[in-house]
């Protein structure tokens, strides 16, 4: 479903250019969850901007579903390729009810029987329709997130790409969101590609995951090895033992 | 050692529906050793450092039966009493640093700016203490970092300029709220053990505010587990292993670990009867 193949990203500025991803190559069948670990400034959000089409790849090629991914991609791209923000305090709109925001990209994609679609989308993320008139600031970080989630999946994409979709929340609404998301991704055979820096949050939600560090993938095992503790590189040793 | 002794402190804030409680009846006490705090959002957790530090707006409502500190009731302290202790005997660490520090003045005038407040001192000599702070708080290039604004350092070194910041006045109660937060996990370790240090070192209390169960039963000596503006446990780190209350224990099972794989993480639903005042 995704194919990255040697993707580089530079950022040039006046005086140096800096590399924030070097050769990057990985791939996630459709389907299964993939994760993507690494300290901040490694170029996890970089690969997922360059996923969207955000940013542009300096070289290399990132395939979704057999097509190549260019800058400003067709109004298709879009639909099928959907992303979680990491603050769902600053990702919804604060002057639009959960139904202009669940009701805009229906409307972007021409979706017909919005008003249907928008109750499904509630409901599928444990909202009741009291909730759809509501502003952001009436609702608490983990309705947001659900909000979030449900704006997506109103317009039936493949790919989810989620970054950090739990940081901002506290463990227990951690785990609503986490099983929401898992139950979700069964039901409708999404292909979910996620970014934290929790590695036994990623160990629980993915099937397998690569370690970043530096704008270098440097190894990508399955979720069975971290917990077996079975990783050769170095740096995966370290952030495991400092994680513990 | 400076005590503090806080009972049966009560925060409200005034809310065109009437009052909102924000606090509601706790008991606490700090003498040496390291308290940590832990609660969800809105448990009360930063109402509670913001109270001690004195730092609530003016809409806050406070009452206590007693709240003492060095044997002072800051209940009845003046705004002027408030301000000398402020920084000087009780020293905060805020959650973020890159909205905590004054974005126009360098990280050693900001230093700088404590010793002249707390100890009149000025000059070279405050200088010299400011780059004897940043070396103690290891930060490899004092000199350079002397002269850098916020933007130009990192996260983790941000919160270091903190805890310089808050060591300049020298407390003997140092508060830090979620210092962590803003920081990654590999340089969560070292910052911890840097504080730890520091406060072994000056003989300082720490009460560490966070959401993070794990960290705080990892790093503190005793436990207030509040929810609801109230204290639901009260524990030593060790007994947090196994904790009593059904909050807690809930708290403690929903996060993910590398020990056990489950089909889905364990969720919990909140007891009303957690929200009860208790006698």
């Amino acid at each position: 479903m995704i194919e990255i193949e040697n993707v580089c990203v530079d950022f040039h500025t006046k005086t140096r250019t800096v590399r924030a991803l070097n050769d990057v190559s990985l791939s996630v069948p459709q389907g299964s969850v993939f994760g993507l670990v690494g300290e901040s400034g490694s170029g996890k959000t970089t690969l997922l901007r360059a996923m969207m089409a955000l940013t542009a790849a300096s070289s290399g090629t990132v395939k979704i579903a057999g097509e190549v991914v260019k800058q400003n991609p067709p109004l298709a791209f879009r639909r099928r390729v959907q992303m979680v923000m990491q603050d769902c305090y600053a990702s919804l709109n604060p002057v639009h009810t959960v139904d202009q925001i669940i009701g805009e990209p229906l409307a972007i994609h021409r979706f017909d029987n919005p008003e249907k679609r928008i109750l499904q989308a509630l409901k599928d993320v444990g909202l009741g329709p009291e909730h759809r008139f509501r502003f952001p600031h009436q609702l608490s970080g983990g309705q947001r997130q659900r909000v979030a989630i449900a704006r997506c999946l109103a317009i039936e994409p493949d790919v989810m790409l989620l970054d950090e979709p739990t940081s901002a929340l506290d463990v227990s609404i951690q785990a609503e969101i986490v099983n929401l998301v898992m139950r979700l991704q069964r039901e409708k055979g999404l292909t979910l590609f996620i970014i934290s820096h929790d590695l036994p949050l990623v160990a629980h939600m993915c099937d397998r995951l690569a370690i970043m560090h530096k704008g270098v993938v440097r190894e990508i095992i399955t979720s069975q090895d971290l917990i077996d503790n079975n990783v050769k590189d170095e740096y995966t040793k370290e952030l495991l033992s400092s994680s513990l | 050692m400076s005590r503090l002794d806080i009972e049966d402190l009560r925060v409200s804030f005034a809310s065109r529906t009437g009052p909102v409680p924000a606090l509601r009846g706790i008991n606490l006490s700090v003498d040496g050793g390291r308290l940590g705090i832990v609660g969800e959002s809105g448990s009360g957790k930063s109402t509670m450092g913001r109270a001690i530090m004195g730092l609530l707006p003016p809409t806050a409502t406070v009452s206590a039966r007693r709240f003492e500190f060095a044997g002072q009731d800051m209940l009845k302290a003046s705004t002027a009493q408030k301000r000398s202790m402020r920084g000087r005997r009780i020293g905060m660490i805020m959650q973020d640093p890159r909205y905590a520090l004054n974005p126009v003045m360098t990280v050693g005038a900001q230093i700088a700016e404590c010793f002249k407040l707390h100890h009149g001192i000025v000059g070279k000599a405050a200088k010299a203490k400011s780059l004897d702070l940043l070396s103690a708080v290891r930060i490899n290039d004092p000199e350079i970092v002397y002269d850098q604004y916020p933007h130009q350092v990192s996260g983790g070194m941000g919160q270091r300029v903190m805890i310089a910041i808050a060591l300049a006045g020298e407390p003997e109660l140092l508060i830090a709220d979620e210092p962590t937060s803003a920081l990654d996990a590999s340089v969560r370790t070292s910052f911890l053990g840097l504080l730890d240090q520091i406060i072994k070192e000056r003989g300082m209390s720490l009460i560490l505010i966070s959401h993070d169960l794990h960290l705080v039963a990892n790093f503190c000596d005793r436990v207030l587990v509040m929810y609801g503006g109230q204290v639901m446990e009260e524990c030593t780190a060790a007994d947090l292993a196994h904790p009593h209350h059904a909050y807690t224990k809930g708290l403690a099972a929903c996060r993910p670990s590398l020990a056990e794989r489950l089909p889905e993480l364990r969720t919990f639903t909140r007891d009303p009867a957690w929200m009860e005042a208790k006698s």
